[in-house]
């Protein structure tokens, strides 16, 4: 299939976005359904309703994330002309490849990600049900036996046949530009590539992802913490060979990217404090999921779902959906749902008031109280105790009235396939978090498996404005 | 206002007069020095210091750690009272380039006294002494300051007239701004008084009779770059470099280069009534002799990269013995050395020239450029073009545009330990798949391959063919 030469995109982070050549199949793949529905799942869930800004979709992520695939991979091919093999450095298959599977990384979120993964699909899903209705073979739900339910459907949606041509547009596409370039793209997203080290910069310590969506969430949300030099992190990145030698890696070179991946990482560390984590973005995510439980709830319990749309309906009476299906579901059929239910008349006092509650913004607010005691208060089984000390207070049934919120941050992964490295003048790679020069080290807490990981754990409480001061009693 | 500055001043002066007392505790000689300074200017503190109350203090604050405890009272007189003369004569030198000499040649004021007499071109300062303290010709390390690189700064020593044609030579016969790999980049800069320096790129590394290659590898593309480089000079430039040797080869990068162009010549100029110059480790035989060059004298250079190249495989030079001394040209065994090497040349030459010490793969194209007759040697372009095919397997140069590359060998040791396994080749782009079989067979089929590395040549093809 001929393509344009030169297809260029104006972007607010990136600014002027040029895709050369073979790249350009990333804009022709914004056409298809697959990709156009991430323009209204929004990246950042609820925290618009912190930072206004913040509206932005996966969509736009999703494209900023393959641009700064093909800059790595360009940079990468070039750094490498005199240490590498020229079979072993990425060429043009390889950079456009890596763009595509950076484009689609995302595209099997369902609506409000999180919420929606925790609590509508659970985590304990039916796998073998879940593969079978989306059409993902056996052997291959073998390979995804730890993958989350969004892997699997962005696993499946890239291998959709469909001989209706209103579906599988997006393995179509793919495949009238390379004949298995669909299975390839689906093997890069599980780290299986002819070009051993890119997957690596699909999910890492230091990926496309984060590279994005830690620039472009700050611009959004309109804060200024989560910024670091990108062109500098891009351009100071290599490719390494690890002390048993046995692996090639990409790294960053030692003597002049130590302060950029401190800087890095420091930025996301920031947007998870300041944003992700904010207390009322997540009293607010606490609420949704709590009304999504509810929903759950009276469908186990056969109550009909009558204000809630179709798709959302099967999967929270327990069906699978097809990929037919999954492709309809968006933000908006949460909020569709959350409507509905708001003015429903005669349906559940829980989920109405809830509704209500999230349509005029009238969220939960944080119960004073230490996390460290929050903590032993789970591990003592005392929560029985809160619904009976909050039930006054409550128009509903309590216990949809609180929600424990446990935040976690791991700033660098204990899997060493996703470790970032330094690497030095003899492209010798090692893992970041052996590297004493980097100061963000005295940042850690604590050590999980030998390695500096985990940054922070904080728990909070949240519940009805007006029943908090029952709560802070009991806790304290 | 001019009573701020002319505080400053005094302030300045004041730290200038602590730091040459400082300086003047070294002992009796360097305080005399001092006080000589004082003692022809005793009106004022404010003008006993040369060049005045605008000298940079922490200049001489640098000067005074400069002189640290490897100087002696002795030394330390000896450049103060050179800095003076200088300075006396109306030559400003600056402090913070007296102190960096200073720091460089510890215990040694003679090299200093050479910095301080130097006038180099205006773009270069002055590091430190290289070598050449009492030959023709002084070197020097500098830094071109535009550019931030390092250079070697060469001056030539004696009287004008004796210099000129030194000069001339030099500047003629040397290659200058030769974009070549192999060949060091150099240029001519004048001073302010129009004496012409020749400036070339530093290369850290430079190999030495001790350097021993590690490997075929190394030799081979030791053998083939050198080869590259003198058949330029012998076809496109019809010079002669005329001392080939381990310590007139640099290394940029992973590449060989060839420095040290004193003494070549166009090739007219090595006549039968030329005394034989150059290293006497690398010496040809007809040379050694007829202590004069032949009517041909490209295969000198042949010979001389011959005899490195065996040094570098064998440790020792052809007609030498390990770590055997060559005496000075000025003392007296020199004459009796040189003749046992020419009985060495006539009648031992088997036992010497002993090609049995070369690896396999190197040892039909050394023994082509160590044949005892010249007319049977290779010239540089045969040894170059015999390297490019029969070595083709260890090369990390191109041979035809001499860009570095990876060497089939290496290519292939990394290719098997680095290449993925089966479904992931697979699904590699039909392309691609294509491309990487053809490289494949390439590599395979490269003149020189090691059996092991043709092995894994093969393994490959299957790892690929299979999947």
């Amino acid at each position: 299939m001929p393509l344009a030469r030169i297809r260029r995109i104006q972007d607010s982070v990136h600014g002027l976005m040029e895709f050369r050549d073979m790249e350009t199949v990333v804009i022709e793949l914004l056409r298809t359904p697959e990709l156009r529905r991430l323009r209204d799942i929004k990246q950042m869930g609820l925290a618009d309703h912190v930072f206004p800004g913040a509206e932005h979709s996966r969509f736009v992520h999703s494209l900023g994330a393959a641009y700064v695939a093909i800059r790595f991979g360009h940079q990468l091919r070039e750094v490498t002309a005199e240490h590498l093999s020229p079979l072993l450095r990425p060429d043009d298959w390889s950079i456009r490849d890596l763009a595509v599977a950076a484009l689609c990384h995302d595209i099997g979120h369902g609506p409000l990600s999180h919420q929606w993964e925790r609590e509508v699909i659970g985590e304990d899903f039916d796998r073998a049900a879940w593969g079978d209705s989306l059409g993902v073979a056996p052997v291959d739900m073998e390979r995804l036996k730890t993958a989350k339910w969004h892997e699997i459907v962005g696993f499946a949606l890239l291998g959709w046949e469909s001989k209706d041509d209103a579906e599988g547009s997006l393995h179509r596409l793919l495949e009238q530009h390379e004949e298995g370039l669909s299975r390839r793209i689906q093997e890069m997203l599980l780290g299986d590539y002819y070009i051993p080290f890119l997957p690596q910069l699909l999910d890492g310590d230091v990926d496309v992802d984060r590279a994005d969506f830690i620039l472009r969430d700050a611009r959004q949300a309109g804060v200024g913490y989560g910024l670091y030099d990108l062109e500098w992190l891009i351009s100071t990145s290599t490719v390494g060979f690890t002390e048993q030698g046995n692996r090639l890696v990409v790294g960053f070179d030692e003597r002049k990217a130590v302060r950029v991946v401190e800087q890095f990482l420091l930025a996301r560390r920031a947007q998870y404090d300041t944003v992700y984590q904010h207390k009322t973005i997540r009293s607010a995510e606490g609420m949704v999921a709590l009304f999504l439980r509810r929903l759950k709830h009276l469908a186990t319990d056969g109550v009909p779902l009558t204000p809630v749309p179709e798709a959302l309906r099967a999967v929270l009476t327990g069906n699978t959906l097809t990929l037919g299906q999954v492709i309809a579901l968006d933000d908006s059929v949460v909020w569709t749902a959350v409507r509905g239910v708001a003015s429903a008349r005669g349906f559940d006092n829980t989920a109405v008031d809830l509704a209500q509650r999230l349509l005029s913004r009238d969220l939960f607010k944080m119960v004073a109280c230490e996390s460290e005691r929050l903590g032993e208060f789970r591990e003592n089984a005392a929560r029985e105790a809160i619904p009976e000390a909050i039930k006054a207070f409550c128009p509903g049934d309590p216990n949809y009235y609180f929600h424990f919120d446990v935040s976690e941050l791991a700033m660098l992964s204990g899997e060493p396939k996703k470790w970032a490295y330094f690497v030095d003048s003899c492209h010798c790679a090692r893992p970041i978090h052996e590297h004493e020069a980097l100061s963000v080290h005295q940042l850690y807490e604590g050590r999980v498996d030998g390695h500096r990981r985990v940054h922070n754990r904080t728990r909070r409480l949240f519940t009805l404005r007006e029943a908090r001061p029952a709560l802070e009693a009991l806790l304290n | 206002m001019s009573d701020v500055l002319s505080g400053q001043a005094r302030n300045s002066a004041a730290k200038i007069a602590a730091a040459l007392r400082s300086i003047a505790l070294m002992g009796d000689e360097t305080a005399a020095v001092v006080k000589q300074i004082l003692a022809a200017h005793p009106s004022s503190q404010l003008t006993f210091i040369p060049g005045g109350v605008d000298e940079d203090d922490e200049g001489w604050a640098g000067l005074v750690s400069a002189f640290d405890d490897r100087w002696d009272d002795r030394s330390t007189s000896e450049v103060l009272r050179h800095y003076l003369a200088a300075e006396a004569s109306g030559r400003k030198v600056e402090i913070t380039s007296l102190a960096r000499w200073v720091a460089a040649h510890p215990g040694a004021p003679a090299l200093v006294a050479e910095c301080m007499d130097l006038e180099p071109p205006r773009e270069i300062v002055i590091n430190r002494v290289l070598s050449g303290v009492g030959s023709q010709k002084l070197v020097f390390h500098g830094t071109w300051k535009q550019a931030q690189r390092e250079v070697v700064v060469k001056r030539f020593r004696g009287a004008p007239e004796a210099v000129q044609p030194l000069i001339d030579r030099e500047t003629h016969s040397h290659p200058l701004t030769t974009d070549h790999p192999n060949i060091i980049d150099s240029y001519v800069h004048l001073n302010a008084s129009g004496q012409p320096f020749l400036i070339e790129e530093f290369l850290p590394h430079v190999l030495s009779d001790s350097w021993r290659a590690h490997g075929t590898q190394e030799a081979a593309n030791l053998l083939f770059q050198v080869a590259n480089a003198l058949q330029y000079l012998h076809e496109n430039k019809n010079l002669v470099h005329g001392d080939v040797k381990p310590d007139n080869i640099g290394m940029r990068g992973k590449s060989y280069v060839l420095m040290d162009f004193g003494i070549c010549r166009p090739a007219d100029e090595f006549t039968i009534d030329t005394t034989g110059t150059g290293s006497l480790r690398t010496r040809p035989p007809e040379v050694l002799i007829q202590d004069a060059y032949e009517n041909d004298p490209y295969p000198v250079d042949v010979w001389a990269l011959g005899a490195t190249v065996f040094n570098a495989l064998v440790g020792r030079f052809p007609l030498f013995a390990p770590n055997e001394v060559v005496p000075r040209i000025w003392e007296p065994e020199r004459a009796e050395f040189e003749s046992r090497l020419r009985d060495r040349a006539v009648n031992e030459w088997d036992k010497w020239v002993d090609l049995s010490l070369l690896p396999d793969s190197l040892r039909g194209l050394v023994a082509s450029a160590l044949e005892r007759e010249p007319g049977n040697r290779l010239t540089a372009r045969g040894l170059r073009d015999r390297a490019a095919n029969e070595l083709a397997a260890f090369l990390t140069a191109d041979p035809e545009s001499g860009a570095y590359r990876f060497s089939p060998i290496e290519e292939l040791e990394q290719l098997a330990t680095y290449l993925p396994r089966g479904g992931v080749l697979r699904r590699m782009p039909a392309a691609r798949r294509h491309e990487v079989e053809r490289k494949l067979v390439a590599l395979r089929d490269t003149s020189g391959l090691t059996p092991e590395a043709k092995t894994r040549a093969d393994e490959l093809l299957t790892r690929l063919q299979a999947s």
